[in-house]
């Protein structure tokens, strides 16, 4: 007996099987892959609410030794600090300090390496670190561990990721740790290509020549340049959209921000010559512009656009108990919804089954 | 007996003690003492950044200064410095300001509720002191 779409109970009768109110007329589930995203992304907010701090402390541990790994590959003088072990210890450590503390770290790690070069070079790479303390002080702009961020997403190829996460995440002040963090690698690059003749210097006459060679080597080096305006406009550009009061404005912010940053950076590579170290290929501008894009809206949909509460430890005590209080965020996941039918003849002898709605 | 309502409130506290320590230390100030406080801070960062940049300055056109070095060039020169130091320590000043301001009054925002669920903790105890006199 074929069975006609106006009697699937017949089918569903012979079939005799429970099917979901989801059933279409081939009688298959259709289950929109956008639900599944968001319930992925609820889960993933439960997981974090409950174990927040064992996942802090790894992402800690994973940003600080891609951190040391950086330094160690771009500036990595001082022998005894490149070691795997004394790198992943010191990882280690990091994991259970503040991030204030990490950048300390780091600007210290990368001075003892600059100090192996030459003592000129630690001079001019101690100037924008106390610089940027300073201007902390002065201005309050925060985010200070973003300086490390920028040779560290140098060195994975996605430096164009910064700009587009800054601009969502942080003030607009955070241009301030960007642009230190772009001095500080560039000045590495710079070092890296002429470490031979830095360390050549001993007497006063020298090291005074080595001082405005380096200083020159920042000052005329127009990549350095390009970037810097480049991330800056990316920046300003992204955290204005993303304010605005439109629908889906942060992923307008990050497209807009992906498409600024990579005309800026094409149009202002594109006029420096290929012989110049630190010069990139339009190849690489995009291929990075466009993997930082896309990194940058999978960040905004799974991590920006929720709130990840973490777990909470309170000690405290009145006049009869001391307490000690785990508090864990709830997180309400909603559930697919399933009404069951059983489909099955019933004493009565009526045809079996409910219609479906 | 444990007052689960009276837990609540008071882990409620805790947890924001353990993560607004800035709120807390900027509570202990009025807004003009804070203020007073962090443009100070921010007059003596300014002047060692200055100091810093003339530094660099300095040293990387140490030869030029040298070779041309006589009493006009060093008056002028003087004169630029303080005009230049001045030029800049007011826009300064003024965006250092107006940052702190902004920054108290986010403070005094976060720290309303903790005030009332202070105020409400008081309460609570207050109520047991009363029960435990008429006891």
């Amino acid at each position: 007996m074929w069975v006609t779409p106006a009697q699937p109970g017949v089918f569903f009768k012979t079939a005799g099987c429970i099917v979901t109110k989801k059933v279409r007329k081939a009688g298959f589930t259709v289950e929109s892959p956008i639900t599944s995203i968001y319930e992925f992304r609820e889960k993933m907010r439960q997981i974090y609410a409950r174990h927040s701090w064992g996942i802090g402390m790894l992402l800690k541990f994973v940003t600080a030794f891609l951190m040391l790994t950086t330094i160690n590959q771009m500036a990595g003088y001082m022998t005894i600090l490149v070691s795997l072990p004394v790198t992943i210890a010191i990882a280690v450590v990091c994991c259970v300090l503040p991030w204030g503390m990490i950048t300390g770290i780091m600007c210290v790690l990368l001075l003892l390496h600059f100090m192996e070069v030459s003592f000129i070079v630690a001079l001019v790479a101690l100037v924008p670190m106390i610089s940027m303390v300073l201007i902390n002080l002065i201005f309050s702009p925060g985010c200070q561990s973003v300086v490390f961020f920028v040779p560290m997403l140098f060195f994975l190829k996605i430096p164009f990721l910064l700009p587009l996460v800054l601009g969502l995440l942080a003030p607009v002040s955070s241009l301030v740790p960007m642009l230190f963090g772009i001095m500080l690698y560039y000045l590495m690059n710079y070092v890296s290509s002429t470490a031979g003749v830095l360390a050549d210097a001993t007497e006063a006459a020298g090291m005074s020549a080595r001082f405005i060679q380096l200083i020159d080597g920042l000052k005329n080096n127009r990549v350095f340049l390009i970037v810097a305006a480049a991330f800056i406009i990316t920046l300003v550009l992204v955290y204005v959209i993303r304010r605005l009061s439109i629908d889906y404005a942060w992923a307008i912010a990050v497209a807009a921000g992906m498409v600024t940053n990579l005309v800026l950076v094409i149009f202002g590579v594109s006029s420096v010559s290929e012989s110049d170290p630190s010069a990139m290929t339009a190849a690489f501008v995009i291929i990075s512009s466009i993997v930082s894009g896309l990194i940058a809206f999978v960040l905004q949909f799974m991590v920006f656009a929720v709130d990840y509460k973490r777990t909470d430890f309170a000690q405290f005590e009145d006049d009869e108990y001391y307490y000690s209080v785990k508090a864990v965020p709830k997180v309400r996941i909603a559930e697919k919804e399933y009404d069951k039918i059983n489909i099955l003849e019933d004493d009565t002898g009526k045809d079996g089954g409910e219609q479906m709605s | 007996m444990i007052n689960n309502d009276k837990v609540r409130l008071m882990t409620k506290i805790q947890v924001f003690e353990n993560h607004e320590k800035d709120a807390l230390k900027a509570n202990r100030y009025f807004q003009k003492d804070y203020l007073g406080l962090h443009l100070i801070r921010s007059l003596l960062a300014y002047m060692v950044l200055f100091l810093l940049v003339l530094a660099v300055i300095f040293l990387y056109n140490w030869e030029e200064l040298l070779t041309a070095i006589d009493l006009t060039a060093l008056i002028h020169a003087g004169r630029w410095i303080i005009l230049s130091f001045f030029l800049l320590l007011i826009p300064s000043m003024i965006v250092s300001y107006i940052v702190y301001w902004f920054q108290y009054r986010r403070y005094r925002r976060k720290i309303k509720d903790y005030i009332m669920n202070l105020k409400q903790l008081n309460a609570y105890y207050n109520n047991e002191e009363t029960k435990q006199s008429a006891d």
